[in-house]
């Protein structure tokens, strides 16, 4: 079988480190939509 | 194919959740268009998003795993093309959406440009089946170009698609709840302005 270990490795940071990132982006939006608002009211 | 096989349970649950974001993205648009309703705009334009994200994961998980089975990062073979022009024609739409200020300018053309758009994706699904493409298929009538899969992948494969869709139901919902309050903050900005401007020029 051949050793592609470190390409399985790359792919799954890829996959899962946008994923996160996408995530994180998505708080940082809630944050601060949160804090616009309270800013208003 | 060794350790990298793992990756195509993920490329192919991506790839079908970037299909299905721009099928909805679509759907809603169209809806938009018969409605008016600009909430149908926040949703079509946050399922465009999601689809652009899933199509960046498809395409770069796709790279990773041709390397070592094609020797390459990358080949310019009509599924890998139109599977990047996919993922370009939606990335401009953002710039068009960008581009307008008015909220209900902005939806009726970001709505057609999903519409017409949306064409990009069936291309891009039939295309390693129509043309000549290295690119494997799943599904397919001709056991030609049909991938070897045993039972438990396609049991594999068909847990990581409805994990997908799960993920992008959960998605949608919660990007379009936050578009829609960006909107309304900034529409009560504009407000603001507006009411400021007027005593302003009222004395």
């Amino acid at each position: 079988m051949a050793d592609t270990y470190n390409y399985f490795i790359l792919g799954y940071v890829v996959i899962f480190g946008l994923l996160i990132a996408y995530c994180i982006y998505l708080a940082f939006l809630a944050k601060k939509l949160k804090r616009k608002r309270t800013d208003k009211s | 194919m060794g350790w990298v096989q793992k990756v195509f349970y993920f490329h192919v649950g991506a790839g079908w959740l970037g299909m299905l974001a721009f099928a909805v993205a679509m759907v809603v648009s169209i809806i938009y268009l018969r409605k008016g309703d600009l909430k149908m705009d926040a949703i079509a334009a946050s399922a465009a998003e999601i689809g652009f994200l899933f199509s960046i994961i498809t395409t770069l998980s796709g790279m990773i795993w041709a390397r070592p089975s094609w020797n390459t990062w990358w080949t310019w073979d009509p599924r890998l093309t139109t599977m990047v022009i996919m993922a370009f024609t939606y990335l401009a739409y953002f710039l068009l959406r960008n581009g307008m200020d008015n909220p209900i300018k902005r939806a009726r053309f970001g709505s057609i440009y999903l519409i017409v758009g949306f064409i990009t994706v069936p291309i891009t699904f039939f295309s390693a089946r129509l043309l000549r493409s290295i690119h494997p298929t799943v599904f397919s009538s001709n056991s030609g170009e049909k991938m070897a899969m045993t039972a438990p992948m396609y049991q594999t494969m068909g847990f990581s698609i409805f994990a997908f869709t799960i993920l992008f139901v959960f998605l949608l919902i919660l990007r379009s709840q936050l578009r829609m309050e960006e909107q309304k903050i900034k529409d009560a900005e504009a407000l603001e302005n507006e009411i400021e401007f007027g005593e302003v020029n009222n004395g």
